[in-house]
């Protein structure tokens, strides 16, 4: 039996091992923040000197062009497009891994492959692969003797939809990678029972599985939603937000504002935008998943 | 009879599955190759050329690659060597606020970088940092810490605490402890992290762009410049390329297999 708590004989210094990252984060994350969301409220510029409170002024500036508007719809669309895919697609490719058999912890690590390329170069791989002349999607369509025609990329129809499916096969074995330890964990027993009950697999899925891994389905929702509505560094190189403001997402307007247009405080203003809807879609996870647990 | 197809049902999903994950980069490796498939046939004779090309396109390539796995293998020791002790003290901490201060790291980590990375640029201008390799690493290492604050925490409360307290209970200081003790029956949650966080940070694009004033810089940075610049630039070079710029984080997760096997997305003493 313990007598002597460690802490009486000692003071607890223990606390100083939040030192580090405390430090890290405040230095090079939370005051460069605080620094940009105080700037959204000014018109100061990089260069420094003088500068004024604007008030909501940048803001109103941000939501009165009409790409804000675009940009946020896109995103928003972006999401409905290719979250569904990346959750249905991520528990079928778990489910799939479910049963032990030679080569799986192989097949676990190669499903990985999409996501270890970098947002960049999957923009620059698909802008080929799209290519009707070396790509995938030309080859394809030389089967059905339909070749020809342009990028699906710039055509205004297909844009969003071409995107979306380049985030849809980066992040789909993500989710499922993520997702199989939840899955894992489900015992055999209660597959077997729901089995010999005769129950459909999506049905054994929905009853079994579906409620055992509820917190983490909604961890991998909030990476994914937010994923999907932040997209910025595939959709600069495969589009760049065109045609027109087809695929035109809150962080790249953000960026271009930012970096090509040199408008430090409107850019700024409409990142702090997105902030906003990610801190929206943060708050309810949190408040979901407190309801999960108690 | 029902069991053999079940069984043979899964083959051909766990095959289209892996097909559709990995055809793009398949249709890649050819190219890089010098091999086109028009219908069922091959074209081409297959050629290590285009990758002997990637540094006639970009002669920075091999110094670029060099700096790029330089800052990323700093960041993520500098990521996990901050983290560990952190999430290792938050996992002995088991109230609600410990978990709320634990979701709030998650949604910092996947909030957008784009909201502090030009303000970060000006305060490590003020400070002599911007444009230097030790800038770069510190702020990339900032980027990834939530995460790994939530990966390793979720690891950590899965220790059974009485390991650790007898250790305190032989007098050993909380370092000690922390070096001996938990370390090393944590070291597959501490390697699957790393690897994650290394991946990250090798893939990094905004950050780099907005801290690099002079050569030499980051993969993603200079290829995103020179696809957008250099619009010449042939397909099976930059396949070959592409390849090259995804071995190292390729090979690391096949060598890390069973360590990422064990990773903990979500803490069990959130799932139960």
């Amino acid at each position: 039996m313990r007598t002597v708590s460690p802490r009486a004989r000692h003071p607890d210094w223990s606390w100083l091992a939040l030192g580090p990252a405390t430090l890290l984060v405040l230095l090079f994350l939370a005051v460069p923040a605080a620094v940009g969301l105080f700037n959204t409220f000014t018109d100061s510029t990089p260069a420094g000197g003088v500068w004024h409170f604007v008030g909501l002024g940048n803001y109103r500036a941000v939501l009165a062009d009409s790409s804000v508007g675009a940009a946020f719809a896109n995103a928003l669309l972006l999401m409905l497009l290719a979250v569904p895919v990346e959750v249905v697609g991520g528990l079928w490719l778990a489910g799939l891994l479910r049963r032990p058999f030679p080569g799986r912890s192989l097949v676990r690590v190669l499903l990985l492959a999409p996501w270890l390329v970098s947002p960049i170069a999957a923009g620059v791989m698909w802008h080929f692969l799209y290519n009707s002349q070396v790509g995938l999607v030309g080859w394809v369509a030389g089967w059905f003797e339909a070749g020809g025609g342009s990028s699906p990329l710039a055509d205004q129809r297909w844009a969003l939809l071409s995107v979306a499916l380049v985030e849809v096969w980066r992040m789909t074995p993500l989710a499922a990678f993520l997702l199989l330890p939840g899955v894992l964990a489900v015992p055999q027993e209660e597959f077997d029972q729901a089995t010999v009950m005769g129950s459909p697999a999506l049905t054994t899925w929905r009853v079994v599985v579906i409620p055992r891994i509820r917190v983490l389905l909604l961890t991998v929702l909030l990476l994914l939603v937010a994923q999907s509505v932040t997209t910025f560094d595939s959709i600069l190189v495969l589009t760049g937000g065109g045609p027109g403001s087809h695929t035109i997402t809150p962080a790249l307007y953000a960026y271009s504002l930012v970096v090509d247009a040199h408008n430090w405080p409107l850019g700024t203003a409409a990142s702090w935008l997105l902030v906003g809807l990610v801190l929206i879609i943060g708050v309810a996870y949190m408040a979901l998943v407190r309801v999960e647990t108690t | 009879m029902n069991s053999r197809w079940k069984s043979v049902k899964r083959g051909l999903g766990i095959g289209i599955g892996l097909g559709l994950c990995l055809l793009p980069l398949l249709w890649t490796l050819l190219a890089a190759l010098g091999l086109q498939p028009i219908g069922v046939k091959l074209e081409g004779t297959a050629t290590l050329d285009n990758f002997a090309q990637v540094t006639t396109f970009e002669p920075a390539f091999l110094t670029e690659f060099v700096y790029t796995l330089a800052v990323s293998v700093a960041a993520t020791l500098l990521t996990i060597t901050a983290a560990f002790p952190a999430a290792y003290r938050l996992a002995h901490t088991r109230s609600a606020r410990a978990d709320g201060l634990m979701q709030g790291m998650l949604v910092l980590a996947v909030s957008p970088l784009i909201a502090y990375g030009l303000p970060l640029a000006n305060v490590e201008g003020a400070i002599g940092l911007r444009g230097t390799f030790i800038g770069l690493v510190l702020a990339s290492a900032a980027a990834q810490l939530p995460l790994a604050l939530w990966l390793l925490r979720g690891y950590l409360v899965r220790i059974p605490h009485s390991l650790d307290e007898a250790a305190h209970l032989d007098g050993a200081s909380w370092l000690t402890v922390l070096w001996r003790v938990v370390l090393p029956v944590a070291t597959g949650g501490v390697v699957a992290t790393a690897v994650l966080v290394f991946v990250l940070d090798w893939n990094l694009y905004l950050l780099p762009s907005l801290l690099t004033e002079h050569p030499p810089t980051v993969l993603p940075v200079a290829m995103r410049d020179f696809f957008a610049f250099e619009r010449d630039l042939e397909w099976p070079v930059a396949a070959a390329a592409l390849l090259v710029t995804l071995a190292p984080a390729f090979l690391l997760v096949l060598a890390a297999q069973r360590a990422l096997e064990k990773l903990v997305f979500v803490p069990q003493e959130l799932s139960g």
